[in-house]
């Protein structure tokens, strides 16, 4: 606790109360991580120096100014089960777990949203709206324990998006509390539940998905849907990736209103499914690649449009059903598979635990074989030079574009990381290979990423001076600057320092 | 599969090579059985907490 | 034999310290947990859902340890934040490494056996869990009733004439001997009206839980003196009217011994009786309820199915209960062993919480299976003056049944 003095840590507990400070050692050593590739070997950098859990909005404000007195950063910190990185620590300082702020302010059944602390979990409040038949319908892989705050810092993907919408498109108004302590509200009109206005700039987009950089959301008010009346995840086993990336475009051709999303699975990702098929998706062997059409709505249009599905996929192109089991069962485990510990394997076979790391690229429909040749083959060089270390998960692609499942989707080649026994070296060689995998998504005209943000060492540079390079970045530096003057709000993410040089 | 499994009352396992590196704990048949009796119920919660209702294919599909 | 859930992992049996290295089996293990990252477990967690602490619960504990291996963090660090699991399995049960491939791999999360683990570790380096005196007061009373009159023992069941040897025995444990003995009351009068012939033991000895996460050696002697006891009176089928005990003769007994008897839940022995058609629910109970699953029987071994078919066999009752999986996020506030006695101020919160859930679904009595829970949600109706009735399953059959 060399960092931070006796005096701030005073001026925390007497705004907070001792209760909500921690000093001690778990609470803070377990607060360094989030599911992004940590390499243990590095674990003593990134843990902060002191956590703390505000209950109110004045808290915060609190916390911020205390901040700025004592120039200590601060690290906005929800579920931490994203992949953006946000919430790990590059200066150490106050990680400020926003988890107690967890109150349903208001549900409103007329107008159709909820308003929420953002400390909420995403089930919890599902599990409240299901009882009077509503859902606030935000789908990331970690849907079971991902909280609202995390998916606006983190400007989330949503795997039902191309039918619900994502983060962006649900979250309606929110207030928030600047680096400098100030409490603004974007969005929504005067009375915060208006979804479209064309009054002043678009402000509230730019606290969505600026990884704990802008500010700290104290309050949101989201977009909700009636719980939808049926699902129907079709699963078609195709013989090639080629095969179901026409299939997909078939697919997407339909126009169907209640198209969710249409995913590929490639080659790489069935063999990885494959290792324990049971849990996933039992296949027969001619199935080399598959393709999802996911379809929710009400029971009459679903069965409209699951005609036309079928008839598309088996009758026009031929793909292989492959059965309500797997439609079922794998559509369900959809949160769960892609990052079992002990699917992880050296050369030889043998099981090599690894932690699931996932590039996700934008890119759209004509470049996903192209992006799809290069990334696998960057993996599998690295995969057979540090053996045991890396392997090769597979593709996942899913239609990304908010509201209609055709044109971008986000690309995802799924790795395998061995963390646990990672040498400076060997990660320094991990961040060698995302810098290549992002290269690639540039190249193909894509983004390098469609959720996780582009602040995770070995995309950010290339995400900052190639991806925002015609002015973005520039701008982004003068906006970091104009709002965090002290430079208090996540240092170290996105390449800000290089604003207050 | 894209590996050799065992199977043993009807359900995949691992096959033990694959394992030498890791030590294996003991665990009853009745614990694994538990496993797979979870999963297939906690999917189908899954299932029953996304959309009221499940459709699957039309007949002459299945 | 009746099914037996083990899971168990040797290096356990090291001890973890201040001053001791922490084995690469137990570094690897406790990363397979860390390296998910995804925290399903959290969101399960009837004690993160009060505390939104995520350094508890399995994620924490099993990063925390982790931390140990990599030098972030003492065992005595986790002092405080050990008190903070109920033992209800919820975590275990969603961990994605054992619901998805714990069959596969032959590997499972334990946080439970961790939890006991590492309290037992901190006691026996002098460095107990927070608040332990609490726990261990009320270890000593528990002992104080093997060591006295074994006929205290069996005083609920003075006026029902039962042997002491059998085919059939009914275990009893302290708590319900000493606390809910209503229940086991019931539990026998609705036996004999079914026909059944059973005994009981003449000296139970112990199985309190916060003595086997306190000194597992003496637990272990208990646990072999009833075994042996139960053997000797002639059991071939033990019928537990305590699911923590329950769990204990299919989960943690046949880890050390082997059981010379096949052992039973009271709801699943009756419901069996039910279908048999040996016991016949015949009087109408016009009540409004909902159904609270205890964590030793739906989280541990999966049994929810027999209680809701017994109540809503029940003529005129008005039932709805949430699902089972909903329930992994409820717990009565009790948990399995110590944690009442260690977090009270949180036990009675979660309590609350339980009695909003059954509010919410409009239930005016809620129904139980577990003399703990009875107990635990007594006391927070008693504490918050909610209208909110609960009451043992056990009652409202003898009651359908016509039993006074």
């Amino acid at each position: 606790m060399e960092a931070i003095s006796e005096k701030a840590v005073t001026r925390l507990e007497d705004a907070l109360g001792k209760e909500n400070v921690y000093p001690d050692n778990p609470h803070r050593a377990v607060r360094a991580a989030v599911p992004s590739p940590f390499p243990v070997c590095h674990w003593e950098e990134h843990i902060p120096d002191i956590v703390v859990l505000p209950k109110t909005t004045e808290e915060v404000v609190e916390i911020m100014k205390i901040a700025n007195e004592f120039k200590i950063p601060v690290v906005p910190r929800a579920g931490a089960t994203g992949l953006a990185d946000g919430a790990v620590p590059m200066r150490k300082g106050i990680l400020l777990d926003i988890k107690r702020m967890d109150e349903i302010l208001e549900i409103d059944d007329v107008n159709m949203t909820a308003t929420v602390q953002p400390g909420l979990g995403m089930l919890e409040l599902n599990k409240t709206l299901s009882r009077i038949g509503l859902f606030y319908p935000d789908d990331p892989a970690s849907y079971p324990c991902s909280i609202i705050g995390g998916r606006i810092g983190s400007g989330g993907w949503s795997l039902m998006g191309s039918g619900y919408g994502h983060v962006p498109d649900l979250v309606i108004s929110m207030e928030v509390v600047l680096p400098t302590g100030k409490v603004i509200r974007v969005g929504g009109g005067g009375g915060r539940k208006i979804r479209k206005s064309s009054v002043g700039y678009r402000l509230k987009d730019l606290f969505i998905g600026h990884s704990g950089t802008l500010g700290v959301t104290t309050e949101a008010t989201l977009d909700l849907c009636k719980k939808p009346e049926a699902e129907c995840p079709a699963y078609f086993g195709t013989g090639s990736f080629e095969e179901s990336h026409d299939l997909a475009l078939a697919l997407e051709r339909l126009g169907l209103k209640t198209m969710t999303a249409v995913v590929i699975f490639d080659n790489e990702k069935i063999e990885f499914l494959r290792r324990d098929d049971e849990a996933y998706i039992p296949q027969p062997k001619e199935v080399v690649s598959v393709v999802l059409a996911l379809l929710y709505g009400s029971e009459g249009e679903v069965l409209a449009a699951r005609k036309q599905v079928f008839e598309t996929a088996v009758d026009k192109m031929k793909a292989t059903y492959l059965g309500d089991e797997i439609a079922k069962g794998d559509w369900a485990s959809r949160h769960d598979r892609y990052h079992i510990t002990y699917h992880g394997r050296n050369a030889a076979g043998e099981v090599s635990m690894m932690s699931w790391h996932c590039e996700d690229a934008a890119i759209v429909h004509s470049e996903l074989p192209y992006v799809r040749k290069k990334w696998h083959e960057i993996v599998k060089r690295y995969k057979r030079e540090y053996d045991g270390y890396f392997d090769d998960w597979g593709m996942f692609m899913y239609t990304s574009n908010p509201f209609k499942a055709y044109g971008d989707y986000l690309t995802e080649v799924d790795i395998g990381v061995n963390e646990l026994e990672m040498t400076p070296e060997i990660w320094q060689a991990f961040i060698k290979m995302k810098s290549e995998i992002a290269a690639v998504a540039l190249e193909a005209g894509g983004s390098i990423s469609t959720c996780h943000g582009g602040t995770r060492p070995g995309d950010v540079e290339l995400a900052c001076h190639q991806e925002l390079a015609e002015g973005s970045f520039d701008l982004m530096k003068d906006i970091k600057k104009l709002l965090d003057p002290n430079n208090i709000m996540n240092p170290g993410k996105y390449l800000l320092d290089e604003a207050y040089q | 599969m894209s590996e050799n499994v065992i199977i043993k009352n009807g359900h995949f396992r691992v096959e033990p090579w694959r394992m030498e590196k890791i030590q294996t704990q003991e665990l009853s048949d009745s614990e694994k059985e538990r496993f797979v009796k979870n999963r297939e119920q906690w999917l189908d919660w899954m299932n029953r907490h996304f959309a009221d209702k499940t459709i699957l294919a039309p007949d002459k599909y299945k | 034999m009746s099914e037996v859930y083990i899971s168990k992992k040797s290096f356990y049996d090291t001890p973890l310290g201040d001053d001791k290295a922490v084995v690469p089996e137990m570094r690897r293990d406790c990363y397979a947990v860390f390296a998910c990252r995804h925290k399903f477990c959290r969101d399960v967690c009837p004690v993160y859902f009060e505390t939104r602490d995520e350094t508890t619960g399995s994620y924490g504990l099993h990063t925390s340890i982790l931390g140990m291996a990599e030098g972030h963090v003492a065992l005595s660090d986790l002092q405080d934040t050990i008190t903070m699991c109920l033992e209800c399995g919820a975590c275990e049960l969603r961990c994605p490494n054992s619901l998805y491939t714990g069959d596969f791999y032959g590997q499972s999360t334990t946080l439970v056996d961790l939890v006991r683990k590492v309290r037992r570790d901190l006691i026996a380096q002098g460095t107990p869990p927070a608040n332990w005196d609490a726990v261990q007061k009320y270890i000593d009373q528990d002992l104080e009733k093997e060591n006295g009159p074994s006929d205290a023992l069996v005083k609920w069941a003075d006026d029902l004439d039962l042997p002491n040897a059998g085919e059939t025995m009914l275990f009893v444990d302290y708590f319900n001997a000493g606390q809910t003995t209503d229940v086991p009351r019931n539990a026998v009068k609705i036996l004999k009206a079914a026909g059944i012939r059973f005994g009981i033991l003449d000296k139970p000895y112990p199985t309190l839980g916060e003595l086997y996460e306190s000194d597992k050696e003496k637990w272990m002697v208990y646990a072999a003196q009833n075994i042996d006891a139960l053997a000797k009176a002639g059991a071939k089928t033990v019928i537990l009217v305590n699911p923590h005990d329950y769990i204990f003769f299919v989960r943690e007994y046949p880890k050390y011994f082997n059981l010379p008897f096949d052992v039973v839940y009271i709801t699943d022995y009756l419901l069996s009786l039910f279908e048999a058609g040996k016991i016949t629910l015949k009087n109408e109970l016009p009540i409004n309820a909902t159904y609270h699953d205890p964590c030793s029987l739906n989280k541990h071994v999966l049994n929810w199915e027999a209680p809701r078919t017994l109540i809503e066999a029940i003529p005129g009752i008005s039932y709805k209960a949430d699902d089972h999986i909903r329930q992994w996020d409820y717990c009565c506030g009790n948990g399995l062993n110590s944690f009442k006695r260690l977090k009270p101020d949180v036990s009675y919160k979660i309590g609350l919480r339980r009695f909003s859930m059954a509010e919410e679904v409009g239930a005016e009595q809620l129904i139980v299976a577990c003399p703990h829970c009875l107990d635990q949600f007594t006391e927070v109706k008693a504490k918050s003056g909610s209208s909110l009735e609960p009451v043992h399953i056990l009652e409202l059959i003898a009651k359908s049944m016509g039993i006074d």
